[in-house]
């Protein structure tokens, strides 16, 4: 998931985060932030029910995920639908690569998806020389500036209008003004032409309904209804737990998706997929491929952080997290950014990305408050620091199947690639469900410290005993304030604190006074 | 006031405040004179008037009828240059089949005669809207939509003109859809 797209450079989140926060035009554009500060306490405030709701839903998708894959499976194929099951990033690209170029398509228009962006597809086909277009205006500016988008919702808030003024005018070839009305007007005309003669849409998904097979894609501009309408051949990439049980689960998901978002009442535009274009229709696409993309999602089922699969990508968790509003979503070096990127990174990625993302929190939890779907996120990031003291990936999973050969390419419509198959086959890495144990951490001497610790205060006679000896080593060190600030070990926790020298006797050692009638209160 | 009566009402501030041009709710005779009205001012240019074929409501209305007595050049989904007609008409009019108060939007269906670019590609839409098809609750609507038959193909969803939140987050209108809608409320 690295490599392009870095506004702010650095091997490690600790050094990217330097630079945000001395970027002055980042820091000015990440101050449009406040205007979605408490976006994220309108559902609680205006339908506290729907939270409840939605973690219901979810929870009841996650509990059983394959089945409901199948279901939704098989309701696709009734459809025409394509579908193809693909374990892997790799997997998801090449069935697509193969699809536009078996049927000649020169240029793909994209709608916003994070599943794309995960799979990093737009390179994917740029490379096998097919122009593939971002078709929301953040999005759009975004791969004009050769960046990632910064934000699951905004693309391009790390961008002031300034910055955007320029990159939409580098492409245009004359200079736009610094003004929202004429550059939207540029843009619209320009990505005009590009959906008019374009191929192939792509788009992620917000929901698939199981039981309709209805593919949900959220957008406010309208170019999720180019992708899906204009093109003759849709592809959705969704990631498996997109779906859910009942298409009437919508009408408190979408509600609740869209209210945590931006604390509007609804998007613009909602396009409801069902199936391709129909006998005696003159649009929509004759084709339409629906890639459920596994990518470690499923080994995560029967952990504890299954709940992390819950989310709706709804940007709340994003918008109020104290570190992301302070160093932007580059800072993150991934797809996904803020307190849902910390933890879903290292986990969709086996391990092998962001291992230090979940150590950039203050844990203070606004996260968690303002999550739609009640996932407990800072509960996940304590969870993930300790497991991610041991190498490799986060979840391992505990029995797995041999893996189905690659079926490639696929056939015609309203087929699967392999079918029928038995519930949870098809992804390359299937896996039964499995409950993992939660490993402990290698032996450590901060962890036999700990354990002493925690053995000693267990105690009460030790605990005294110890409140007395800390007590006369601080007294000792009372003469000399600020000392402790050249300790050479503990730099980064010294350099801003001082010890703290206690003030007096103990509360138990002035009780003990108290009731021997020595001292009075 | 009736309940429907108080959920219309609703259903047409919550579009307004989504910057449509709301117009009812109106008699059948007077909704066709609006939609006359407004067809014509989105084609004083001389462009043309997009009309799907076979909708229950605009036929009912006679809404083909009206607009070529008023003279304005009609764009049909079986006319050969549709597509490159479209790409320049003036405004697509279609009906609803369903519309939300507290959400406020509405929803379109696809079909035979009833083209997903009708209310895409031209710069204005005007949408047709029986009052009894408006709901109070996005849930009650999605309920209905689903239990009143098999799911059109592409079943739309529309707020308003077409907008975005991402320069700076500010509000700006008219990026890919059409830039004005204006909602016909019909009584019935
Ligand atoms: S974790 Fe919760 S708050 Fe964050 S994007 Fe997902 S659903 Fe929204």
């Amino acid at each position: 998931m690295s490599g392009k797209g870095l506004v702010t450079p650095g091997p490690t989140m600790k050094a990217r985060s330097k630079v945000a926060v001395e970027d002055p035009q980042l820091q000015a554009a990440l101050s449009n932030l406040d205007l979605r500060l408490f976006t994220a306490g309108v559902v609680q405030a205006e339908h506290p029910e729907w939270k409840d709701r939605v973690a219901e839903i979810r929870r009841e998708t996650l509990a059983d995920l394959d089945g409901w894959i199948d279901k939704l499976e098989a309701k696709l194929l009734s459809l025409g639908v394509v579908v193809h099951r693909a374990a892997t990033p790799e997997e998801a690209r090449a069935y697509i690569l193969g699809l536009a170029q078996r049927e000649g398509v020169r240029r793909v228009v994209k709608s916003k998806s994070m599943a794309t962006e995960e799979i990093d597809l737009g390179s994917a086909l740029e490379a096998v020389g097919i122009e593939s277009i971002e078709t929301d205006l953040g999005e759009y500016i975004v791969q004009l500036a050769d960046e990632r988008p910064s934000h699951m919702i905004t693309p391009a808030i790390h961008k002031t209008l300034g910055q955007i003024a320029d990159v939409l005018s580098k492409e245009a070839g004359t200079e736009l003004p610094v003004v929202r009305e004429p550059l939207t007007a540029w843009a619209r005309d320009k990505l005009r032409e590009k959906f008019v003669a374009a191929d192939m849409g792509i788009t992620g998904a917000n929901f698939v309904a199981a039981d309709t097979g209805t593919i949900v894609v959220v957008t406010n501009e309208g170019n999720g209804r180019f992708c899906t309408s204009l093109p003759r051949i849709h592809v959705a990439v969704v990631p498996v737990e997109k779906v859910v049980p009942r298409f009437e689960d919508l009408g408190v998901l979408l509600p609740t998706l869209v209210m945590s978002a931006t604390g509007a009442k609804m998007s613009n535009y909602l396009s409801m997929v069902t199936g391709p274009r129909r006998e005696g229709e003159i649009d929509g696409p004759e084709q339409l491929h629906v890639v459920l993309l596994d990518h470690n999602r499923r080994v995560l089922l029967g952990t504890p952080y299954e709940d992390m699969l819950g989310c709706i990508r709804c940007g709340a968790c994003l918008n109020v997290c104290p570190v992301y509003r302070t160093v932007g979503g580059h800072a993150y070096d991934s797809s996904y950014s803020g307190p849902m990127g910390k933890i879903l990174t290292p986990l969709v990625t086996g391990g092998e990305e962001g291992r230090d993302l979940p150590f950039a929190s203050t844990l203070c939890g606004a996260c968690t408050e303002a999550c739609p779907a009640e996932i407990p996120l800072a509960d996940l990031l304590v969870r993930l620091r300790a497991d991610l003291r041991t190498p490799g990936p986060v979840v391992v999973p505990g029995a797995q199947k041999p893996a189905p050969p690659p079926a490639l390419p696929v056939g015609p419509v309203g087929h699967s690639d392999e079918h029928p198959r038995k519930p949870g086959e098809g992804f390359a890495t299937a896996v039964t469900r499995i409950t993992v144990p939660t490993r402990r951490a290698p032996w450590s001497q901060r962890r036999m410290g700990f354990d002493a610790w925690s053995r000693l205060w267990a105690h009460p006679s030790a605990y005294r005993a110890s409140l007395r000896v800390g007590r006369l080593g601080a007294k000792a060190l009372r003469p000399r304030a600020g000392w402790v600030q050249r300790a050479p070990l503990l730099r980064a926790w010294t350099d801003t604190r001082d010890v703290l020298v206690p003030s007096g006797p103990t509360f138990r050692e002035r009780w003990a006074a108290r009731e021997r009638g020595e001292e009075r209160w | 006031m009736t309940t429907q009566g108080a959920v219309t009402d609703a259903f047409l501030f919550s579009m307004a405040a989504n910057q449509c041009a709301v117009f009812g709710p109106n008699s059948p005779a007077v909704a066709l004179d609006v939609i006359v009205e407004r067809a014509r001012e989105h084609t004083a240019d001389g462009t043309a008037v997009a009309l799907p074929i076979g909708d229950p409501t605009l036929d009912e209305l006679g809404v083909e009828a009206a607009l070529l007595a008023a003279g304005v050049t009609l764009l049909r989904p079986d006319d050969a240059d549709w597509y490159s007609g479209l790409a320049v008409a003036g405004v697509g009019i279609t009906s609803s089949i369903a519309a939300v108060a507290a959400t406020g939007n509405v929803a379109l269906g696809s079909g035979v005669g009833l083209p997903r670019a009708t209310s895409l590609l031209p710069p204005a839409h005007v949408c047709v809207v029986r009052a009894s098809q408006v709901y109070a609750t996005f849930a009650e609507a999605i309920s209905g939509l689903l239990h009143a038959g098999p799911l059109p193909s592409a079943l739309t969803w529309i707020g308003g003109p077409s907008r975005t939140g991402d320069l700076e987050m500010r509000t700006t209108f008219g990026v890919h859809g059409p830039k004005v809608v204006d909602i016909v409320v019909l009584a019935d």
